[in-house]
């Protein structure tokens, strides 16, 4: 048979801004053999590629959504059965099915076996470990609440990516949990949270047959589209290691087809990460082509035991996407496009119905479990509040475990003594006030013996009137010397941290007339590479400069400070002491310029209320960066929502269950977006008393949502939750954890004055 | 004009007073700060991030730094050679003479008469202009790497013209004073001609790639 009365079979044609490779592999193969026949399959006539004249034939099969999947699987082995074919897939979850398929005639279908399909599953460890790669630091999702406690401890923005397909960039907790619930919806397999690496993207494409290398090359991106897809790279050979160790990962795997293997080299550390493994060939695969390397022409070459096509002579390395008109297949009829209208979300960009295939072979079994009771004390303290409300009370209010309040000073407290300890340091702990200023609180605090950091002459004096003496109180802030009035009778205060150059120049002002005192002067040091309007940024130089003449000129009888302060729980643990690094850096030449030392150091990083020990482990770490100054005698920490935030719930009663269009369920509770003014940060835990049962069982994740009582779209206080099927009107519910900004910032809303 | 013509390697200058040493003092701390922030990343990044490239003002001082929204070639490869130097490696400078085109030429010789500054100082003619660079050791290996751009000199990424004439200005540490690029010799001093089919062809660029890595 010569090579124009031969067939080859690709499926996965459509081609958009991510493409499928069909496209790209028979462009390989015709350039090696133009008589070739290409024969396209695929499951739906809006896959764009269908019309293109490279092809043959075309096999339009049945929607997933409506077929027999063995049935389906065995058209496919027919169809190239029929032509005496071979058979390259360029759909992922196509190769899944038809690889488990044990009558395929696997020396015509050029797939991966089903154990290596199996091991390369994200986040592609065992690739990662053959290849002597790293990965980014990944976790499957359990529930959102434990997605968004990974994505804060590698901090924003993190990926949330579908087990097999589809992968989003998400900035804030309200997104990950829109991401996860669209993920596990569209594609109904496991949701993975992975780390975000700034760094160029590299891959390695390869083509095996039965465990042995036949051809590889990497490409390195050039051109990418706002989704980060290819649209121009650049490909080179492989060299002497990266060819022995894809030759390893082949053997093991058993490998026969084509694959691609997604890396990026973190700027971080210049290390290379794994991100992906697929089992086919990339879309850019012609790409290689152009550069002499025609993976496809060389696996298809082998499987029928020719020569491999011989190389070409103009060799371009680079390569570049356009984008290009060409007369369509056929036309879209009405019918067609109302039912693509009607689709899923999900749908879009996926003409060849991926998404319902993937719900096919993972079907989400939605059951509706049984709640778990709960053994905590705090149930029986909301117990007890509950017991003063009579049957026509709806609430909100919000209630203070107060044991649980000291408890957790106590601890830090204790942490912060062995830190200082560890250190030889003096280390102390100012409450911030403004995550919580309620009374009891600020009694707490004071009484466990904290100090106290306000941001107004308003919180000094709040401060004064709670019993904190004028040397535990730190002013802090962009306006800090609000309200003015207040200043003549305003104490000499323990720190007063400038925040830009403006305010230390009239703080400075201030000292200087005697109308403010203070121990010690501290400037906010603006982070390097994370934008933020506070600070003085002094990796700029003029900035740099007029600091370092404001310092120079600073009283001698007031000590110096370095303020850092950057919400962790934005951007992860690792880059915050990064930020924490570059500020000492910057201090220890301000330092050297002015011939003044900074004596203390106030940090602050928004840590959420989750685990004191995990709290003090990151302080810890934090010491050792700012242990570089030399002068360096106190450092003081500010948290506010990592002691408070656990400490106080909101309760409420249900005032309406309903159901909704998409077929969810609804509550409507008593209390509103107003009392939870923080809801949109991160998922609040929410526990449900029923009326008839009398017990407290924390919800699960889920396809309900929890609604606020006034009339606004976004008053919305929790998604992707899981009501009890016997929720009813009436029913108690306290949302938890809401003991930090949910308490300061609530505001007063639709309850026309009366609440 | 011959190559007796060029200028010579551009060099900061310092008032050696407080006003130059507070600059340097900054410059250090905020590469330490960037080193901080990213241990791979290399100076010629955050440089290129907080100045753009355009007209400098000769002599140039390490204070005139504050003012500067825009720095010529030479400033650029001066500075990265002090920071690349603290940060422990060997570098040289090398001169380079480059193609252009001419609506280039004639465009920047206007934002540079616009600045008050001579542009025949580097435009050589309307097809060609002198340009800096810098040879830096990377493991045994001497790579030509452009500064102003971040790139290795010839990549196809670089907006610059291909080099046509190239001096290796230092010796690369005390043992390179022969540097090899792209199958071209450069003796210290010297000024080599670069045949054209070599022009736009580095073979390093294989390796680093449209980014410049060490």
């Amino acid at each position: 048979m010569t090579e124009n009365q031969r067939s080859v079979v690709l499926s996965g044609w459509h081609s958009g801004p991510n493409p499928s490779p069909a496209l790209g592999t028979a462009q390989s193969l015709l350039h090696a053999w133009p008589d070739l026949q290409i024969h396209a399959l695929d499951y739906s006539s809006f896959s764009t590629g269908l019309s293109s004249a490279l092809i043959r034939e075309r096999h339009v099969l049945p929607s997933w959504k409506d077929a027999d999947l063995d049935e389906m699987a065995l058209s496919i082995v027919s169809i190239v059965n029929g032509l005496d074919a071979l058979f390259l897939s360029g759909l992922d979850l196509e190769t899944r099915l038809l690889s488990s398929i044990s009558a395929l005639p696997r020396d015509k279908f050029l797939i991966p076996p089903t154990a290596a399909l199996e091991a390369t599953e994200k986040p592609s460890a065992f690739a990662a470990e053959i290849l002597e790669l790293k990965i980014p630091r990944t976790e499957l999702a359990t529930s959102i609440s434990s997605g968004v406690a990974f994505a804060e401890s590698c901090g924003w923005p993190v990926w949330v990516k579908g087990q097999h397909y589809e992968a989003l960039k998400v900035h804030s907790a309200a997104s990950l949990a829109g991401a996860m619930d669209y993920l596990a919806s569209t594609w109904a397999s496991g949701v993975l949270i992975q780390e975000d690496l700034d760094g160029a993207e590299e891959s390695i494409a390869f083509c095996a047959l039965r465990g042995e290398v036949l051809s590889a090359c990497a490409m390195r991106k050039t051109l990418t589209t706002s989704e980060g897809k290819t649209w121009g790279g650049r490909v080179r050979a492989l060299n002497g290691r990266e060819a022995s160790l894809i030759g390893a990962l082949a053997e093991e795997m058993g490998w026969t087809g084509g694959a691609e293997v997604e890396m990026v080299r973190s700027q971080r550390d210049g290390a290379l990460y794994v991100i992906d493994l697929n089992p086919r060939f990339p879309a850019w695969i012609h790409g290689a082509t152009l550069a002499n390397q025609n993976l496809p022409a060389t696996l298809v070459a082998a499987s029928w035991g020719i020569d491999p096509p011989a190389q070409t002579r103009n060799v371009t390395p680079e390569f570049v996407r356009v984008v290009v008109e060409i007369p369509a297949m056929r036309e879209a009829t009405a019918h067609r496009e109302a039912e693509f209208a009607l689709e899923d979300p999900g749908h879009k960009g996926h003409p060849s119905e991926m998404p319902v295939l993937s719900r096919r072979l993972w079907r989400r079994v939605a059951v509706r479990e049984v709640l778990p009771v709960l053994s905590d004390a705090r149930a029986s303290w909301l117990d007890a509040v509950l017991g003063t409300w009579s049957d026509t009370d709806d609430g909100p209010e919000r209630v203070l475990f107060e044991d649980r309040l000291r408890e957790r000073f106590e601890a830090l407290q204790d942490s912060v003594e062995s830190i200082g300890d560890a250190y030889g340091v003096q280390v102390t702990a100012s409450y911030s006030m403004k995550t919580n200023p309620d009374s009891r609180v600020l009694k707490a605090a004071r009484e466990e013996g904290l100090g106290i950091e306000t941001i107004s002459l308003g919180e000094v004096r709040r401060a004064l009137t709670s019993g904190f003496p004028g040397e535990s109180i730190t002013l802090n802030g962009p306006g800090k010397w609000w309200p003015r009035q207040l200043l003549a009778s305003t104490p000499r205060l323990a720190a007063i941290n400038c925040d830009s150059i403006e305010d230390l120049e009239e703080t400075l002002t201030l000292l200087a007339s005697n109308q403010v005192s203070c121990r010690i002067l501290g400037v906010r040091f603006a982070p390097i590479s994370v934008g933020s309007r506070f600070g003085v940024g002094a990796s700029d130089a003029r900035q740099f400069l007029d600091l370092c003449r404001l310092l120079a000129n600073a009283p001698l009888d007031v000590g110096l400070g370095v303020h850092f302060h950057h919400a962790m729980s934005s951007i992860g643990l690792e880059r915050w002491l990064r930020e924490l690094r570059a500020v000492v850096a910057l201090a220890a030449s301000v330092e050297q310029v002015t011939g003044r030392s900074f004596t203390l150091a106030d940090i602050g990083g928004g840590w959420r209320g989750s685990s004191l020990a995990i709290y003090a482990g990151h302080l810890r770490e934090a010491m050792t960066a700012i242990g570089s100054l030399p002068g360096l005698r106190e450092v003081v920490i500010e948290p506010g929502k990592a002691i408070v935030e656990p400490t106080m719930a909101l309760l409420t009663r249900v005032l309406r269950v309903r159901r909704m269009g998409d077929n969810s369920t609804a509550a409507v509770l008593g209390a509103a977006v107003s009392d939870v003014p923080d809801s949109t940060s991160f998922p609040h835990e929410i526990w449900w008393r029923p009326a008839k049962d009398g017990r407290w069982y924390s919800l699960p994740d889920g396809g309900d949502s929890v609604h606020g009582r006034i009339c606004m779209e976004h008053d919305i206080i929790r998604t992707s939750v899981q009501l009890p099927l016997e929720a009813s009107q009436g029913d108690i519910v306290a949302i938890m954890d809401v003991g930090a900004y949910d308490a300061s910032m609530s505001y007063s809303f639709g309850g026309g004055g009366i609440v | 004009m011959s190559c007796h013509d060029l200028p010579s390697m551009s060099a900061i200058g310092s008032h050696g007073r407080t006003c130059c040493a507070h600059v340097l003092a900054w410059l250090e701390s905020r590469d330490s700060a960037e080193k901080a922030i990213m241990p791979a990343g290399l100076p010629a990044e955050w440089l290129q991030q907080t100045f753009a490239w355009g007209p400098s003002r000769w002599p140039f001082f390490w204070c005139d730094l504050v003012a500067a929204e825009t720095i010529d070639c030479g400033v650029f490869a001066d500075l990265t050679q002090y920071l690349l130097t603290l940060r422990g490696y060997d570098v040289a400078r090398v001169q380079l003479v480059e193609r252009s085109h001419r609506s280039q030429t004639k465009h920047w010789a206007k934002v540079w008469r616009d600045a008050g500054c001579d542009p025949s100082v580097w435009i050589i003619d309307p097809e060609t202009v002198y340009h800096e660079a810098l040879a830096v050791d990377i493991g045994g290996v001497v790579r030509i790497f452009d500064p102003t751009e971040n790139v290795a000199v010839g990549s196809q990424t670089s907006t610059a013209g291909p080099p046509i004439r190239m001096r290796l200005v230092e010796s690369v540490g005390p043992a390179n004073s022969v540097v090899r690029w792209n199958g071209v010799e450069l003796r210290l001093g010297e000024w080599v001609d670069i045949p054209p089919a070599r022009e736009s062809r580095d073979e390093s660029r294989h390796v680093a790639g449209p980014r410049w890595q060490l």
